[in-house]
């Protein structure tokens, strides 16, 4: 784990998230994301998984607890500080997550100059670089949304998150809206991205076959608390939580 | 198997000049629980339109092919004979969400506006209450009262089966029916459709683009691919036995079975766009194995193409028997 690394890139500590008075969408989560590590957070719907993510990139503060992001508390970070680009989120629905006016190049050339002085044609250039490395090339970057699949779409949410130079990819539910060869290729590519860039991934997911497959370790998130923590393996092989247990026998055709 | 109840025989549709269906066969039998897995686009929505007969409401002609109900050629049958069937003989459950229940009617209401329809003999309090009970939903009384939002999406998709089930259908078509939910609640809807289905007799078509759902519940699997069947056969042989290289793709690509550090297979390319389909086999221009034919000569299933376990495959290699590997 990270007890090499002196300081995490990311570390919850006691997170506790309240929308409504005397209820908890989160409580008590601890999670500590190193450089390239590769962690999971899995539960089904309404487990706070998607709350916890938003509290790690700093979009949502805690009610309780912190989130530091290199060792400041994300209430300390402002908007423009560079700190900011640490940690990029990718969204589960990658239509509703684009603009649907801006074509590829535009929504990342966009992302690039919000960080670097660059002019358009610069900005465009340096797009055009980071969505043929996530897979994207030729026509396909003058296209709106509308007319790219759900898969390319996810390509350009993975390629607008690169153009902030981010150490932590939080990727929640990158493939569920997706089909099985689909998803395939985008699992490989956020692989890929973490060995040639060396990026953390925490990936968000109610599949547990995905999480299986991508993260080292993992979180059982339930009703907002993380009922179980581990190493993906050991804990899918042996769970100890009956809940971790419930979640993997309804797991189909497995 | 005993005569099928429902059939579609080489059946091909168009909207104005795309031809989303060029070739589906569908047989299912008295009882059966068949699955038809495909991915976005692949047609398998909507063929289920029309085994429901809503291929004209959707602006879309069956322009080829035959549907038969019990036998009888229902192709060309107008909306008022399809109102005697739909409903009553053939149910349909729709993908859990929000927007498939009337938001601002409460569940009693329209389960009784859908009883006083169907089944016009019972008393549609009592009946309502039955199917709500029939399909285990907690304090039925209770749910009668409540609109569509104050459910869970778990809850919604027993409505949903409820309203499938007013009608005493004897086959029931669930179009992505568990996509939307959790894996356990998945795991209830998929028992109660296996309960439903020992107890009524009904047959059901399952429709999903999930594997592993497929194998839970079914025991024969139709794979679609481009608007036709690319292979059929028993579900443990398909899966264990792939005989059409789209299935064998579609199944490799299945990350619950995936290596940890080894790149996950990917098909390559795109599906065909319905407006501008390729001449041939439809998976050709992405297909690892295919030969010059495969991307001239049309193939289809009931070609008399069959491998040894008995799937019958739209592909010219796996008639030359070949292992693909």
């Amino acid at each position: 784990m990270s007890a090499a690394q002196p300081q995490p890139l990311l570390a919850a500590r006691d997170v506790g998230v309240s929308y409504e008075e005397g209820k908890w969408a989160v409580r008590g989560a601890d999670l500590e994301v190193a450089a390239g590590d590769a962690v999971g957070i899995v539960g089904e719907s309404g487990s706070g998984k998607s709350t916890f993510a938003r509290t790690l990139v700093g979009a949502l503060l805690p009610s309780e607890g912190a989130v530091e992001v290199q060792g400041r508390p994300w209430s300390e970070v402002s908007r423009k500080d560079p700190q900011r680009r640490c940690a990029q989120l990718i969204f589960q629905d990658p239509y509703s997550a684009l603009n649907p006016h801006q074509t590829p190049i535009q929504t990342v050339a966009e992302a690039i100059r919000h960080w670097r002085r660059l002019d358009r044609r610069e900005a465009e250039r340096a797009a055009a670089e980071l969505l043929g490395e996530t897979g994207l090339s030729g026509d396909l970057l003058q296209r709106r949304p509308a007319r790219l699949s759900g898969g390319q779409c996810q390509r350009v949410g993975i390629a607008r998150a690169l153009a902030c130079e981010p150490a932590v990819l939080i990727a929640d539910e990158p493939t569920s809206a997706l089909d099985a060869s689909v998803q395939s290729q985008i699992l490989n590519l956020l692989v890929e991205l973490r060995q040639r860039r060396g990026l953390a991934l925490v990936l968000i997911s109610h599949d547990l076959g995905v999480v299986r497959y991508v993260t080292e370790r993992a979180l059982v998130m339930c009703d907002g608390a993380v009922v179980e923590a581990g190493e993906t393996g050991p804990m899918f092989a042996a769970p100890r939580h009956p809940y971790t247990r419930a979640l993997l026998e309804s797991l189909p055709g497995v | 198997m005993s005569a099928p109840l429902l059939e579609l025989e080489h059946v091909a549709v168009a909207f104005g000049a795309a031809r989303p269906l060029v070739d589906v066969n569908l047989e299912v039998g008295p009882g059966e629980l068949v699955a038809i897995v495909g991915e976005t686009g692949s047609g398998k929505s909507l063929s289920c339109r029309v085994a429901l007969g809503m291929t004209e409401r959707l602006g879309g002609r069956v322009v080829s092919g035959r549907v038969r109900f019990r036998g009888d050629d229902v192709t060309a049958l107008g909306e008022r004979g399809w109102r005697r069937l739909r409903g009553r003989e053939i149910g349909f459950v729709p993908q859990a969400s929000i927007a498939s229940l009337y938001p601002l009617g409460r569940v009693g209401g329209q389960l009784k506006a859908a009883a006083r329809m169907l089944d016009p003999e019972s008393d549609p309090e009592e009946r309502a209450l039955e199917l709500l009970r029939q399909v285990h939903l907690p304090d039925p009384t209770r749910v009668m009262e409540a609109y569509p939002h104050e459910l869970s999406g778990g809850m919604r998709q027993r409505v949903m089966i409820a309203l499938a089930l007013v009608g005493r259908p004897a086959v029931l078509i669930a179009d992505e029916a568990t996509t939307a939910l959790d894996v356990t609640v998945q795991g209830a809807i998929l028992e109660l459709l296996r309960e439903l289905r020992a107890s009524t007799g009904m047959s059901i078509v399952f429709v999903t683009h999930d594997l592993g759902v497929v194998q839970e519940l079914c025991s024969r699997v139709y794979v679609m691919y481009g608007g036709e069947m690319m292979e059929v056969g028993r579900v443990a042989d398909v899966m264990s036995a792939p005989s059409h290289p789209y299935t064998r793709a579609l199944v490799s690509a299945d990350v619950r079975h995936a290596e940890v550090g080894v790149p996950l297979p990917v098909i390559q390319g795109m599906p065909p766009d319905p407006a501008h389909r390729p001449p041939g086999c439809p998976f050709a221009p992405r297909c690892a194995h295919a030969l010059t034919e495969c991307s001239t000569r049309e193939v289809v299933l009931g070609a008399g193409v069959r491998t040894v376990v008995g799937q019958e495959t739209a592909c010219w290699r796996a008639r030359e028997g070949e292992v693909l590997l």
